[in-house]
């Protein structure tokens, strides 16, 4: 990444093309995956246009998120992403979907160029005009359904448009006769006229066909050019204000020496223009094994891509001046997220990627512990096989120097230690990983890094205003103790269908007011399906679901940021608590009663000092706040959390249950459904443990407010 | 579930049909659909059915698999029947068009066909198994200087991310329904429309963007961004025979007349 960049509203689109011009040859990495993740998103967004049956309104979405890729990457680029995604849509239903993606390949590449140049409306629809508009013509003529070169079909069709008209003026006229006999003959004669309108205009259809067709892209080109120009303008808007800049990142070449030792000679290391650490010295000595610790937000990962090459390039010393990052005998670098750090559709894949030798993949695979088939889908893996199918790839490359970025966070405590112990029988390599849990062995160099020096700030002044012990609830109208009771709950996925997938059993479950129940499970224990039922998204298979009337549910997703949709923090809440801004409607006592519910939200969850920030600028805990209050504000009385653990730190985990608190005092009801098994916050009411699909009790429900 | 990511799951059975090679069915139904729908007589949509049903029978597939149909439609799907019936188009009994209800099936059967041919491959292949016939279908295209390889790597990285990016935009989907109506867009639903395409978009882009960067980190620290050569699959005879009779079914349905003949418009 290469100077810091804060993008303003004002900034010209074509300021960036120092990313998107000139640039010859195959695709960088980050083009890549720039690409394919375009690419499958325009895939997606057809799927669910099939589920929801509006095919054609998706494929205007899809041209929104090509015409995204377009502003900020060069022409290749998009042509690989709707080729490659023209290739996939084959399976969603033949060549219909297959001229969708292209089209909104071409579309989008217009609407593209007109947002980089900042062209008006004018001149954007010209050019959709000259490029999108005959390629889509030409696409319904002669490619899908190919009605010029198909003269069977386009008889069959006419045909039916014919019969269609008169059929439709035979029953107008049956209609008419009817209101004759009764002396109303002006309706019939008006019916009547309705009726041959409808045969002429089925004439002039026929009739006219080859000019019609392309006239009717016509209008629906320059509809398209001026969506995407508004929305595809909008989005872009959004996301460079979210301050993901295009990354600028390409394959290291080979390595000619080795990549340690190395230093860190007071550093600030940053990410995104921001400092994340404090001043960094710090030196690397070859075959040490480091771990690092620290809180969540300290600048670990940003260390472990600084010494990998990929960011803050030039503050990290080397006398060797090589990294090799990927190659054998480089670097090695497996980073956090597991399902981002497989990159392979298959196991087999996955192992080869990057390597041309041949290799046993059962050995592999045994080496950390995994037994898998090598065609198995990786998309169908847990957390904890996908964590260590990446660092076999890393194990590998017998890399010098491995960088392991909280690679076990996933793992059963006894999987834990194999890898761990795994990893320290790597006598010749040097080792830097990151954990959050207290798992360095004896001979292990331990470093601490602490927060950068505004990042504390914040903290100070969050914990210097301890409040909240009075309880302000938001107004319900849920007279009920008891919210939800569970019944002898059953689900299965696919049920009724020889291939059913039985994934919870006999669930008796009941939550009242005030509570706070704590469901923890492995992976595959069923934990978020019963997650969803008991947030009203998925039903159960059998037995009943009593809901007090007026409860509402909501569940907060891992991953928080995808359930924000606004760009600020205020115009969030808002959006969330259903409050309508308009003058005209102040008077209304409903929305009197959600104002109020908002304001007294915003004060229990803290959240006047976020006013007018962006949801982007936020940390994870401020996003899941705001998250929160919204729906609280709703009045929603009982809220599912799925996984809200994952990646915290103990810091996060005391923010969290401070969170919780506050949605409790509100008079809102909680179940976190977890992974993690020794989390307990105060104040547990039920603590749960989800296995095989059964429910069985570890701490006895006490009920009620605690 | 109507999730959309369940549309990337084949059916977990044992069949002749789900061992057949991607590359038989993808062909076999890319033929078989152009020899139907270039030729639109009864007797072909009549061959082209009875293959569909011998396929889905051999795919041991039950009824329950078949999608429902959306009530949308359904309704659009009425309102063409009534049309047809009361048209003019002979032969007629009394006031009901036999002729008009013959088109309007044929136009409908030919659809269906389409849909199921596709649904069958998606529900007997895996979506990495159809990624990788895809790569290998592509690789001939080398010698016209086509960069088959960097196509191949964007697909198959497509594949990968493409359940990922499913559930997200599920999620995303769950969290703009479940909001009230947009605050300020009451009673204008227009602008209703706008605000919700435009929000689920955006958080879309956004998530999506978050995993591109991630992608591209992991694909440098393998040290390659081109995929492995997809993994060889000799055909067996039973795969060539689809293929070859897909191909002879189709040009069969360009030469042999159909019966009875296309009315001329």
């Amino acid at each position: 990444m290469s100077a810091p960049t804060t993008s303003h509203d004002d900034t010209p689109h074509h300021e960036r093309e120092g990313l998107t011009g000139r640039r010859k040859g195959p695709l960088d990495a980050a083009e890549m995956a720039d690409a394919a993740l375009t690419a499958a998103m325009i895939v997606a967004l057809l799927a669910a246009g099939r589920v929801l049956a509006a095919g054609s309104m998706m494929q205007v979405v899809a041209s929104f998120v090509v015409a995204v890729l377009a502003a900020r990457r060069r022409t290749r680029t998009v042509v690989m992403a709707s080729t490659a995604a023209a290739c996939i849509a084959l399976i969603l239903g033949g060549l219909g979907p297959v001229s969708q993606a292209a089209l909104a390949g071409v579309f989008g590449w217009c609407g593209g160029q007109s947002l980089r140049r900042g062209w008006g409306r004018i001149r954007t629809v010209g050019f959709t005009l000259l490029i999108a508009w005959p390629a889509m013509a030409a696409s319904v003529l002669f490619f899908y359904p190919a009605i010029a070169i198909n003269r069977k079909l386009r008889d069959l069709v006419f045909e039916n448009v014919e019969n269609q008209a008169d059929g439709m003026a035979n029953i107008l006229a049956g209609i008419g006769s009817l209101f004759d006999a009764v002396g109303l003959g002006i309706v019939d004669r008006a019916l009547g006229s309705v009726g041959n309108g409808l045969q002429n205009l089925a004439g002039f259809l026929i009739d006219n066909w080859l000019l019609l067709i392309p006239a009717t892209e016509l209008v629906y080109s320059v509809i398209y050019a001026l969506l995407i120009r508004s929305v595809g303008g909008g989005i872009l808007r959004r996301l460079e204000r979210s301050l993901v800049d295009p990354l600028d990142l390409d394959v290291q070449p080979e390595a000619e020496g080795a990549p340690v030792p190395l230093a860190l000679n007071d550093v600030v290391l940053e990410r995104n223009g921001v400092p994340v650490t404090a001043p960094l010295t710090l030196e690397v000595q070859p075959g040490e094994h480091l771990v690092i610790e620290g809180p969540n937000g300290a600048g670990k990962s940003t260390l472990l891509d600084a010494m990998a090459g990929l960011d803050n390039v030039g503050r990290v010393d080397r006398p060797s001046d090589v990294v090799g990052l990927g190659h054998v005998g480089g670097t090695a670098r497996v980073g956090q997220r597991p399902e981002a750090q497989v990159i392979g559709t298959t196991v087999g894949e996955d192992l080869a990627w990057g390597l041309a030798d041949d290799f046993d993949v059962a050995a592999t695979l045994a080496d950390v512990g995994l037994v898998l088939p090598e065609d198995r889908p990786t998309s169908e893996l847990s957390g904890g096989e996908l964590q260590r199918l990446a660092l076999a790839s890393a194990l590998r490359r017998k890399p010098k120097l491995l960088l392991a970025d909280e690679v076990t966070s996933m793992l059963d405590p006894t999987e834990q230690a194999r890898i761990i112990e795994r990893l320290g029988a790597l006598a010749d390599a040097t080792i830097v990983r990151t954990t959050h849990r207290d798992d360095a062995v004896a001979s292990d160099r331990r470093i601490v890094i602490r927060r950068a020096a505004h990042n504390e700030a914040t903290d100070d002044e969050r914990g210097g205003d301890e409040r909240g012990a009075d309880l302000r609830t938001i107004r319900t109208n849920v007279g009920e103790h008891r919210l939800i009771r569970l019944r002898d709950v059953a689900y299965s996925h696919a049920a009724g269908k020889p291939w059913a997938l039985p994934v919870l059993h006999d669930v008796d479950l009941s939550i009242h007011r005030y509570e706070l129940v704590v469901i923890e499970g492995r992976n595959g224990s069923g934990k978020t399906t019963l997650a969803r039922i008991l947030a009203g998204l998925d039903t159960a298979t059998s037995g009943t679901v009593e809901r007090t009337s007026g409860v509402r549910r909501a569940l907060a997703h891992q991953h928080v940021r995808l359930q924000l949709l606004r760009a600020t923090v205020d115009e969030e809440l808002t959006s969330l608590a259903g409050v309508r801004t308009d003058r005209e409607l102040s008077g209304d006592a409903d929305q009197q009663a959600r104002t109020e519910n908002l304001e007294t939200a915003i004060n229990l969850f803290e959240l006047e000092r976020l006013s007018g920030r962006r949801i982007d600028e936020l940390s994870g805990g401020e996003q899941r706040r705001v998250l929160l209050a919204g729906l609280v504000a709703r009045g929603v009385s009982l809220l599912v959390l799925d996984e809200p653990l994952a990646g915290l730190d103990a810091e996060g985990r005391v923010d969290l249950a401070r969170t919780l608190d506050q949605v409790r005092l509100a008079g809102t009801s909680i179940v976190v459904v977890s992974h993690d098994v020794d989390w307990a916050p105060s104040h547990v009411s039920q603590h749960l443990r989800l296995e095989d699909g059964r429910l069985r009790s570890i701490a006895p429900g006490i009920g009620g407010p605690a | 579930m109507n999730r959309s990511s369940s549309f990337f799951r084949a059916i977990p059975i044992d069949s002749p049909v789900h061992r057949l090679a991607a590359e038989s069915k993808v062909l076999a139904g890319i033929l078989v659909s152009i020899g139907l729908v270039f030729n639109t007589e009864w007797s072909h949509i009549g061959v082209a059915a009875l293959l569909l049903f011998v396929a889905f029978r051999s795919a041991r597939l039950p009824l329950s698999v078949l999608p429902r149909v959306p009530l949308l439609v359904r309704f659009a799907l009425f309102g063409g029947l009534m049309g047809s019936i009361f048209s003019d188009e002979a032969p007629k009994v009394g006031a009901i068009s036999l002729g008009g209800l013959s088109d309007y099936a044929r136009l409908i059967a030919i659809g269906f066909i389409m849909i199921l041919w596709v649904g069958i491959l998606s529900w007997t292949t895996g979506l990495t198994a159809v990624g990788f016939a895809i790569r290998r279908l592509i690789r001939p295209l080398r010698f016209f200087k086509v960069p088959v390889d960097e196509i191949g790597s964007v697909i198959a990285l497509a594949v990968r991310s493409l359940p990922l990016v499913a559930d997200e935009i599920d999620v995303v989907n769950e969290s703009v329904t479940s909001r009230p109506a947009p605050a300020d867009h009451a009673g204008k639903p227009i602008r209703e429309a706008f605000a919700f395409i435009r929000d689920t978009a955006t958080a879309v882009v956004i998530g999506s963007h978050r995993r591109a960067r991630d992608l591209s980190m992991a694909m440098v620290s393998r040290g390659s961004t081109t995929a492995p050569l997809p993994p060889r699959n000799e055909l067996r005879r039973i795969d060539k025979l689809v293929i070859v009779g897909a191909f002879v079914v189709c040009v069969a349905a360009f030469v042999i007349p159909g019966v009875p003949p296309n009315t001329p418009a």
